[in-house]
C-alpha cells in the first residue's frame, strides 16, 4: 500500500490536538469555592469510572476522524508501496514487439491498440511522473527516455517504435522492467506490459515470469494491457521454407524451387496466391494460387527460379496478406555456380571393370545426362585414386568424395590410401563450405579410420566405427526409410517413391558406429563457457552431428556431421555394390546423390541465411580500414563495430550481433560501396506462429499465481485506467469511515452530554 | 436597631412566639411547662403516697373520699434557656449576599435570640468550627440580643467543621435541660453528627436542628467547566457538573434523608432552611409548624 499525497499524512499530526486538550487543557475551568465537597467527590468517585470510559470513546473517536481525515487526503492506494512523497508515478511501459502484435483482428491491428493506449496512458499519468520505455521480443532493451521525466520525447518514442520479427518470451521484458523500478526515484510504481498474451510467450519460461511477475506485483502495480480481440481468431499462412532439392543452383537455368506454406491457425485459409522472384525482379516472378490449406496443414508450392547469373542470388517468397503479416514474406540467399566440381576419390578403382567401382555409379549419378552431353553440363567430375589426391585438388573443388578409400597407405601392405597433407586439409576445406562424402567398403578399417579421420584424428567422422555388422544373404539388412531426419534434406525419403525403393535395398555388411559418444573434457568446457550469443547461433535445428537415416535393425546407415559452413555425410555402407545393392536402386542411390550434391553444394550460403535474432556473419577477404556499415530491411543504416581482423588460419569476420527484423541486410564498406555488397537474408522467427493460441485473463492468473490488473487496450483504455487508478485508491472508503465516525462521535458526545 | 434584627422577620416571629415543646426547668415563672411539679398552680395528677414525700404535699381530701393517701401534683410554669449553637466553620461562607448560608445563619441566630428573650427567657450563645469559638451565658436582658448581634457580626467563618465531638462536649457541659438551637450545614460526617445530638437529647435538652443550605447544593444547577475549590480545604475538583449532576443528587438527597431520618429517630425537631427562602417565610413556617405541634 502506498499514498498518493503522502504529504497530508502530516495532518495526522492533528490528533495530538484532542489529544493535548484531553490531557492538559485547563485554562477554562471556572474556579468556584464550594462547601459540598464531600458530595461532589462522591459523585466523581460514582461516576468517574463510567466518565473517563466516555471520555476515552469520545477522544479515541476524534483522534480517528482526524486520522481518518488525514489518511484521506493522503490518497492511499492499495497496490502501491512505502511512503511516496508524492503522487506522481514511475512508469514502466514494457511493449511486446514480437511480429505477432502486427496481427489485424479488427479495425485496428494489435500494435496500433499497444500504441494508441500506451499514448492514452501517458497522457493520464498524474503530474511529475517518469516513464522508461522497454521493447520486449525474446529480447528486452530499454529505448529510454533518456530522462524519464520527459514525456514528450517518452511519446515521440512511442510513436516511432516498430515490430521485430522475434518471437515473444515475456521473462526478459520482465526482467528489464524489474530492473526499470530500481531506477525510478519514487515509490509509486507502475509496470504495463502491451501484449497480445500470445501463449508461447509466456508458456516458455513460465516458472521464471510467475516469479519476477510476483517480484514486481510486490514492488509495483503490474497492468497487464491486452492489445488484441480475443474473441476473433487470426487467420495466418507463413512461410515455413524454401528448398530446391531436386536440383543445384547453376546459372542459366530455372530452378525448381519449393516454397513451403503453413496455416499456424485453426479454420482453413483459401485463395491464396504465392509468388516467386529472384534479386527483386518483379517481371521474371512466378506465382501460384492455392485454392484452401486446412487449419493446422502444411501446404508445399513448386515454382521455378530463373537463375542467370552465378553468385548468391536472392530467392523471395510472399504470400498475399493475411491477418498476420510478419511472416508473410521469406528471403533466402542461394549459391548459383557456372560450374560444380566434385572430386572423386576411390580407393578401389578395378581397372579391370570399371563399372564395378564405386566411381563409376557415383559418376553416373552426377552426371544425369547423356554422353554427349557431359561436357556441356554445369557438374565436372574428377575420379582419382588415393595416391593421386592431393591437397591441392581440394582448393578447387566444391566437393569431395571419398569411395572406399584407406586412410593412410600404411593400413593395408599394397593398398594406397589417403596421404596425410590430403587428410589434414580435409577439415579447413569443409570449414571453408566444401561438402565431404564418405562412403564405407573393403578398404575402410575402423580402428585407423577413427585413429585418422575420427575425433581422435581431424575429427571428421561424424561418430566413432565401433566394428564392421556382417548377414548372411538370406537375412540382408534394409534401410529403414520412416527413420529419415525431417526436416533434412532427404526427408522425401520417407515419402514415395523414395521410400519403396529404399526400403528394398540390401545389405550384408554395414559399419557399426557407436552413437553414444561421451563428450571429451574440452568440449564440455566449450560448451559451458559459450555466451549467450554463441549458444544462440548454435541453436540451429540440426545438432553438428546426427543420423539421417537408420537401418531396419536401428543401427545408422546414413549420417552427417557439420563442420563450420560445411557438410561431412558419413554412408555406413559402400558407394559400391560390394556390400549390397544400393547402386542398383536407382531411386534411391540416384536421388540421395543428387539430394546430398544440392544439399552440399548449398552450404555455401549457409551463413548468408539467418533466423531473425540470431546474428550475421560476414567474412570478407580482406578488411576494409574504413569499416562497415549495415543496410537495414528498412533502409535505415548503422555502423557496424563487431569487425574480427582474423590472423593467419582464419578469414577477417565483420559481425552483426543481433538482427531484429526480417529481410535482407547488406553491408557496405563505409565511404565507398562495395562493387557487390553481400546480402545476408533474414527470415522472421516462425516460433511465434507455430502456435497462434493467446491467453484468457483466468489462463493468465492461474500462470501467474495472483490476479493482475488487465485491461484491454480499446478506445476507452486511457479513461478505464483512470477509473481503475482512481478505485484503488481508498479515498472514498476512507470518507465513508470518517462519516461514519463523526456520526459515531456526535451521537456519543450527545449522549454523553460532550458535544463539542 | 441592629442590621440582623430585621423588623419584619422579628414582627413575625413575634407574633408568632416561641413555644417549648417540651418541658424545660427554669427558675422564674414563665410561659412554659416545668417538669418540677408539685407546688404550682396548675394541678397535674395525683400519686400514691410512698414513705419520703413530704407529708405536705398530701392531699387530705382525697384521703377524706378514698381514705388512701395520696400526693398532688402539679406543672410549674417556668422560663426557659434557648442554647444558640451556630456553624462558623468555613463551609458556611458559600453564597453571595443574603444566600450566603452564615450570614442566613446569623439573621437566623439574631431572631431567634430576640425572640427568646422578647417573651422572657434567656438565650445563650456559642458559635464553633471544630470547636468552640464564642461562648456568651445565658441571658434574658435585652441588652443581651445585642451583644449577641454584634458577636454575630463581627464572626467569620474560619477552620473545618468538627460538630460530633462539640455537641458531646455540650451535653456533657449544660445540666439545666432547655431548648438546644443548632443553625448549621451540617457538612461533617453523620454518624458522629447524629451521636451527639441524641447525647443532647438525652440530657433533656429539646434539640432543633436549623440546617442551612444553599440551593446550588441541593439542586447543584451547575454547568460548565468548573475548578470546585474546597471550603474547608486545599483540595480542588476540574469537573463539567452537569455530568456528575445525577450522581450529586443521589449523594446529597442520600444525605439529607439520612441527616432527617436520624433526627426524627431521637425526636430531634429538624427544619431545613434554604437560603434562597426569605427568613420572614423560613421562621415563619418553622414557627406556625410548632404552633400546630404544641397544640397552643
Amino acid at each position: 500500500m502506498g499514498f498518493l499525497a503522502p504529504l497530508m499524512l502530516l495532518g495526522g499530526a492533528a490528533v495530538s490536538v484532542p489529544i493535548a486538550l484531553h490531557f492538559f487543557y485547563k485554562a477554562r475551568y471556572r474556579p468556584l469555592p464550594w462547601a459540598a465537597m464531600r458530595f461532589l467527590k462522591q459523585s466523581i468517585e460514582q461516576t468517574s469510572r463510567r466518565l473517563q470510559f466516555q471520555e476515552w470513546i469520545l477522544l479515541v473517536l476524534r483522534c480517528l476522524c482526524l486520522l481518518l481525515l488525514a489518511l484521506a487526503m493522503a490518497r492511499p492506494s492499495c497496490a502501491l508501496l512505502g511512503d511516496g512523497r508524492g503522487e506522481s508515478v514511475d512508469a514502466v511501459f514494457v511493449f511486446d514487439t514480437s511480429y505477432s502484435m502486427g496481427a489485424q483482428d479488427g479495425e485496428k491491428t494489435r500494435w496500433e491498440r499497444a500504441q494508441e493506449a500506451a499514448l492514452g496512458i501517458l497522457d493520464h499519468l498524474p503530474g511529475n511522473s517518469t516513464v522508461q520505455i522497454i521493447t520486449n521480443a525474446d529480447r528486452a532493451a530499454d529505448i529510454g527516455p533518456r530522462t524519464p521525466s520527459n514525456l514528450d520525447e517518452a511519446r515521440n518514442l512511442i510513436q516511432a517504435l516498430t515490430l521485430t520479427s522475434l518471437a515473444g518470451d515475456v521473462l526478459p521484458g520482465l526482467d528489464e522492467a524489474y530492473n526499470a523500478l530500481d531506477r525510478g526515484t519514487g515509490t509509486n510504481k507502475e509496470v504495463y506490459l502491451f501484449t497480445d498474451l500470445q501463449k508461447s510467450g509466456w508458456e516458455r519460461q513460465a516458472g521464471a515470469v510467475k516469479a519476477k511477475a510476483a517480484e514486481i506485483q510486490a514492488r509495483a502495480s503490474f497492468i497487464i494491457v491486452r492489445c488484441g480481440n480475443p474473441e476473433r481468431p487470426v487467420q495466418n499462412v507463413s512461410i515455413a521454407d524454401i528448398t530446391y532439392p531436386g536440383g543445384i543452383p547453376h546459372s542459366k537455368t530455372r530452378l525448381p524451387v519449393t516454397v513451403l506454406l503453413r496455416n499456424t491457425g485453426s479454420k482453413p485459409v483459401r485463395d491464396l496466391t504465392v509468388t516467386l522472384d529472384v534479386d527483386g525482379r518483379a517481371r521474371e516472378k512466378e506465382s501460384a494460387t492455392i485454392a484452401e490449406i486446412p487449419g493446422g496443414q502444411s501446404y508445399p508450392v513448386t515454382l521455378t527460379a530463373k537463375l542467370d547469373l552465378a553468385g548468391p542470388r536472392l530467392l523471395t517468397a510472399t504470400v498475399n496478406r493475411d491477418d498476420l503479416p510478419g511472416d508473410n514474406r521469406l528471403d533466402r540467399i542461394i549459391p548459383v555456380r557456372d560450374r560444380l566440381r566434385v572430386l572423386i576419390v576411390d580407393g578401389a578403382p578395378d581397372p579391370r571393370d570399371p563399372k564395378e567401382s564405386g566411381s563409376h555409379f557415383l559418376r553416373n549419378a552426377l552426371l544425369p545426362v547423356a554422353a554427349s552431353a557431359v561436357d556441356e553440363y554445369f557438374v565436372r567430375v574428377t575420379v582419382v585414386p588415393p595416391e593421386e589426391a592431393g591437397p591441392g585438388l581440394l582448393g578447387v573443388n566444391d566437393l569431395c568424395v571419398l569411395c572406399n578409400v584407406a586412410a593412410s597407405s600404411q593400413d593395408r601392405p599394397g593398398i594406397p590410401g589417403l596421404s596425410p597433407d590430403f587428410v589434414a586439409k580435409l577439415p579447413t576445406f569443409v570449414q571453408q563450405g566444401g561438402g565431404l562424402i564418405i562412403g564405407a567398403g573393403d578398404h575402410v578399417i575402423p580402428k585407423r579410420y577413427n585413429a585418422i579421420l575420427g575425433s581422435t584424428g581431424v575429427g571428421i567422422l561424424p561418430f566413432p566405427i565401433a566394428g564392421i555388422v556382417s548377414t548372411t544373404p538370406d537375412k540382408p539388412f534394409r534401410p529403414a526409410p520412416d527413420t529419415t531426419e525431417s526436416p533434412g534434406f532427404i526427408s522425401l525419403f520417407r515419402e514415395e517413391p523414395y521410400s519403396t525403393v529404399t526400403a528394398d535395398v540390401e545389405l550384408f555388411r554395414f559399419l557399426d558406429l557407436q552413437e553414444d559418444t561421451p563428450k571429451t573434457p574440452q568440449e564440455e568446457t566449450a560448451a559451458a563457457d559459450a555466451p549467450k550469443g554463441e549458444t544462440a547461433a548454435a541453436d540451429a535445428p540440426k545438432p553438428r552431428n546426427r543420423v539421417l537415416m537408420r537401418l531396419a535393425n536401428g543401427k545408422p546407415w546414413l549420417t552427417a556431421q557439420t563442420i563450420g559452413e560445411g557438410e561431412v555425410v558419413f554412408i555406413t555402407s559402400p558407394l559400391d555394390a560390394t556390400w549390397g545393392n544400393w547402386p542398383a536402386k536407382a531411386g534411391s542411390y540416384l536421388s540421395f546423390v543428387q539430394f546430398t550434391l544440392s544439399h552440399l553444394t548449398g552450404q555455401a550460403a549457409v551463413g548468408a541465411n539467418q533466423i531473425a535474432g540470431r546474428p550475421l556473419t560476414w567474412r570478407p577477404t580482406t578488411l576494409d580500414p574504413a569499416g562497415y556499415e549495415l543496410i537495414l530491411p528498412n533502409d535505415r543504416r548503422e555502423k557496424i563495430t563487431t569487425v574480427h581482423p582474423g590472423d593467419a588460419e582464419t578469414k577477417p569476420t565483420v559481425t552483426v550481433p543481433e538482427t531484429l527484423l526480417a529481410g535482407v541486410y547488406r553491408i557496405e564498406a563505409l565511404g565507398q560501396p562495395l562493387p557487390e555488397s553481400p546480402r545476408l537474408a533474414v527470415a522472421p522467427d516462425l516460433a511465434e506462429t507455430d502456435n497462434l493460441d493467446v491467453y484468457t485473463a483466468p489462463d493468465v492468473e492461474s500462470l501467474l499465481g495472483f490476479e493482475p490488473v488487465l485491461v484491454l487496450a480499446g478506445d476507452g483504455t486511457s479513461s478505464e485506467w483512470a477509473t481503475l487508478r482512481s478505485r484503488r485508491e481508498w479515498t472514498i472508503w476512507l470518507l465513508l469511515g470518517l462519516f461514519v465516525v463523526a456520526v459515531g462521535e456526535s451521537g456519543w458526545a450527545w449522549m454523553c452530554g460532550r458535544a463539542w | 436597631m441592629l442590621s440582623l434584627l430585621q423588623p419584619d422577620v422579628l414582627a413575625r416571629a413575634e407574633s408568632l412566639g416561641l413555644a417549648a415543646r417540651q418541658v424545660v426547668e427554669g427558675l422564674r415563672v414563665g410561659d412554659h411547662r416545668s417538669p418540677f411539679r408539685g407546688f404550682s398552680v396548675e394541678f397535674v395528677q395525683h400519686r400514691e403516697y410512698v414513705p419520703g414525700d413530704d407529708i405536705r404535699h398530701i392531699d387530705w381530701k382525697g384521703y377524706g373520699r378514698t381514705e388512701r393517701y395520696t400526693i398532688k401534683q402539679y406543672e410549674q410554669e417556668t422560663n426557659f434557656i434557648g442554647h444558640l449553637l451556630v456553624d462558623g466553620s468555613n463551609s458556611m461562607r458559600y453564597g453571595d449576599g443574603t444566600q450566603n448560608k452564615l450570614a442566613y445563619a446569623k439573621l437566623l441566630a439574631a431572631s431567634l435570640s430576640y425572640l427568646i428573650v422578647k417573651q422572657r427567657d434567656s438565650v445563650a450563645l456559642r458559635v464553633f468550627d471544630q470547636q468552640f469559638r464564642t461562648e456568651l451565658p445565658a441571658s434574658s436582658q435585652m441588652g443581651h440580643v445585642q451583644t449577641i448581634c454584634r458577636e454575630l457580626e463581627a464572626l467569620q467563618p474560619a477552620e473545618k467543621t468538627g460538630m460530633g465531638s462539640l455537641l458531646e462536649q455540650f451535653a456533657d457541659q449544660v445540666s439545666r435541660r432547655g431548648l438546644v438551637f443548632l443553625i448549621s450545614d451540617c457538612f461533617d460526617d453523620l454518624e458522629p453528627l447524629l451521636k451527639g445530638l441524641r447525647h443532647i437529647r438525652f440530657r433533656g435538652h429539646e434539640v432543633i436542628l436549623f440546617h442551612i443550605v444553599h440551593r446550588d447544593e441541593v439542586e447543584f444547577p451547575l454547568d460548565g467547566n468548573i475548578r470546585f475549590i474546597d471550603l474547608e480545604g486545599e483540595e480542588q475538583l476540574m469537573t463539567r457538573p452537569h455530568l456528575l449532576r445525577p450522581a450529586y443528587l443521589r449523594a446529597m438527597q442520600a444525605f439529607l434523608k439520612d441527616l432527617e431520618r436520624g433526627c426524627d429517630g431521637s425526636r430531634i425537631e429538624y427544619f431545613r432552611m434554604s437560603t434562597d427562602r426569605p427568613m420572614t417565610a423560613a421562621l415563619g413556617a418553622y414557627l406556625v409548624r410548632r404552633l400546630q405541634m404544641t397544640g397552643r
